[in-house]
């Protein structure tokens, strides 16, 4: 089992595929180093797969994240560097009872208004969370949205302390 | 009627036997008559007893009775009594019977049954009325079967006196008796079922399994949506779903949005951190073995390292001294206060092991 997100472990695990990753997005792209919305997406793609791959297929949207960028990715680099991302699962529509289903829009019907807000949000959080459109219960999707969120407020810790320490590198050199 | 339909000689004896029937069907239900009067008090004292009292009572019930004289000379002949001995033998059952509300109403239902029959009798104690009663007995035969699957009430035995003439009747209890008994066993699967159905279904819940489903699984949902209340800052007051979910998606995005602008400070800053970001992977890269890049690379890394070698150390120590200092003033652990749910400590250590990561790259680089 893999370290829940919010422990430290967690984070130098990040760095660490973080920096693989940067590493193998530069030397595989060969990017120019002046053009900085390039190098933004690199530093967020490699941050991105560092973050999945951190999780390594534990959840539902790492999976999703990693097949997602796997045909970006595996365009532009040899693919014995990184270890290939898991095969993306086959996601089928889960049978559930029709008489659930009937009941369900029975009562969406009756409380519109309220059910159809949350269905509306519901939808938008789908798409916020990556591998969240093949999620059919709420129950999974609230679940992998919880890991998200924990994944990507280490994400974040990362990079601000990384962005804090390169700004304080660069008032050095200024000074 | 029937003295009509025959002819003489043949119809005296079956007038007799009406005759008799009659006088039999008068006693019996002058003694039906005689019992619900008391029959009220004992029936609601057998009730309060407990139900193995309450059976003992009922095997003896003329010890209970005060009218045992009267009881004594109504009292069926022996052989019926046996019979009616051994209607209750199936005392467990009745045990059971009596531990459940389900019967426990029926008992009630059959009270009702029973006061409303002995009134019809009351009023027209005539040969005829007596037909109708068991004519119309099993017309309502729920409530036949109950009165006999129950036998703590003690108008059952007065009712099967009632039928003692008939042995029709007696199949029919006999009959009627199998069935109860399949319904009865049928009842206790339903009882054996009653507990799980109670542990999840409250008062005024439905309790068939689509239902039970669908009530765990939103209790499921519920349960996660209160822990990514607790995880999302700000969120532990709102009530509501919606907004909720609405809390959650803003903070989602703004996560989102701090990924994106944060690399795009880390990609606007002077490139030269990369080289230092390169620098840091390859001293990890050289003190972790599991790295899988070839040794190709490394060659191609080092001239640009080269150059500014010497000020690489400078950068690793100011990293040192930059890091530090966090969590005191950190913008982080300011921000989500007391709504993170990673604790102060694990900030800390997280902070004291990317110290000794920072200081280790540092000093493999001294090293190279």
């Amino acid at each position: 089992m893999r370290p829940p997100p919010n422990s430290s472990t967690f984070k130098r695990e990040f760095v660490k595929k973080w920096l693989l990753a940067l590493q193998l997005c530069n030397h595989n792209n060969n990017i120019n180093k002046n053009d900085v919305v390039k190098r933004k997406d690199t530093i967020k793609l490699s941050a991105e797969i560092a973050m999945a791959s951190v999780r390594n297929g534990a959840t539902c949207w790492s999976r999703a994240l990693m097949a997602k960028h796997s045909s970006s990715f595996h365009v532009t680099t040899k693919p014995h560097h990184m270890p290939p991302p898991p095969p993306p699962r086959h996601y089928k529509k889960r049978v559930r009872c029709k008489k659930i289903i009937k009941r369900s829009r029975r009562c969406c019907h009756n409380r519109s208004a309220a059910a159809a807000v949350v269905r509306r949000k519901t939808a938008v959080l789908r798409k916020l969370v990556p591998g969240g459109e093949l999620m059919d219960d709420e129950a999974s999707l609230i679940r992998e949205t919880l890991d998200y969120v924990m994944s990507l407020r280490a994400q974040v810790d990362v990079m601000r302390r990384l962005a804090r320490a390169s700004d304080c590198v660069a008032m050095c050199n200024i000074v | 009627m029937e003295p009509q339909s025959g002819p003489g000689a043949r119809s005296s004896p079956t007038a007799d036997e009406t005759a008799l029937d009659s006088v039999q069907f008068g006693e019996d239900i002058r003694h039906l008559i005689s019992v619900p009067t008391e029959n009220a008090s004992s029936f609601t004292a057998l009730l309060e007893l407990p139900p193995n009292q309450a059976v003992e009572l009922l095997h003896s019930p003329e010890s209970t009775r005060p009218d045992s004289s009267q009881q004594q000379q109504y009292q069926p002949p022996q052989h019926f009594n046996a019979g009616l001995l051994t209607f209750p033998t199936n005392a467990a059952l009745i045990e059971r019977a009596a531990k459940f509300s389900v019967f426990a109403a029926e008992e009630d239902l059959n009270n009702n049954n029973n006061g409303i029959a002995s009134p019809e009798t009351n009023s027209a104690p005539s040969n005829s009325s007596a037909g109708l009663v068991v004519k119309t007995e099993p017309a309502e035969p729920v409530a036949y079967l109950n009165s006999s699957s129950v036998a703590s009430d003690p108008t059952v035995a007065t009712k099967d006196e009632n039928q003692r003439p008939n042995n029709k009747r007696k199949e029919r209890e006999k009959k009627g008796k199998g069935s109860s008994k399949k319904s009865k066993s049928a009842a206790n699967e339903n009882s054996e079922q009653l507990p799980y159905v109670h542990v999840r279904a409250r008062r005024g819940q439905a309790t068939d399994s689509h239902s039970l489903a669908e009530r765990a699984r939103r209790e499921k949902i519920n349960a996660r949506m209160k822990l990514l209340q607790e995880l999302v800052p700000g969120c532990n007051k709102i009530s509501g779903t919606a907004l909720v979910l609405d809390e959650i998606i803003n903070h989602v995005q703004s996560l989102q949005r701090q990924v994106e602008v944060l690399s795009m400070k880390l990609a606007a800053v002077n490139p030269r951190i990369d080289f230092n970001l390169d620098n840091m992977l390859a001293a990890e890269s050289g003190s972790l073995m599991d790295s899988n890049f070839p040794a190709v690379m490394m060659p191609i890394m080092w001239p640009e390292v080269q150059p500014n070698g010497s000020r690489q150390q400078y950068h690793q120590q100011q990293w040192n001294f930059d890091v530090v200092p966090q969590p005191a003033g950190g913008g982080w652990g300011r921000e989500d206060g007391h709504n993170f749910i990673t604790p102060e400590n694990s900030l800390l250590s997280y902070v004291s092991s990317a110290n000794s990561a920072s200081l280790n790259s540092s000093q493999l680089k001294m090293e190279l």
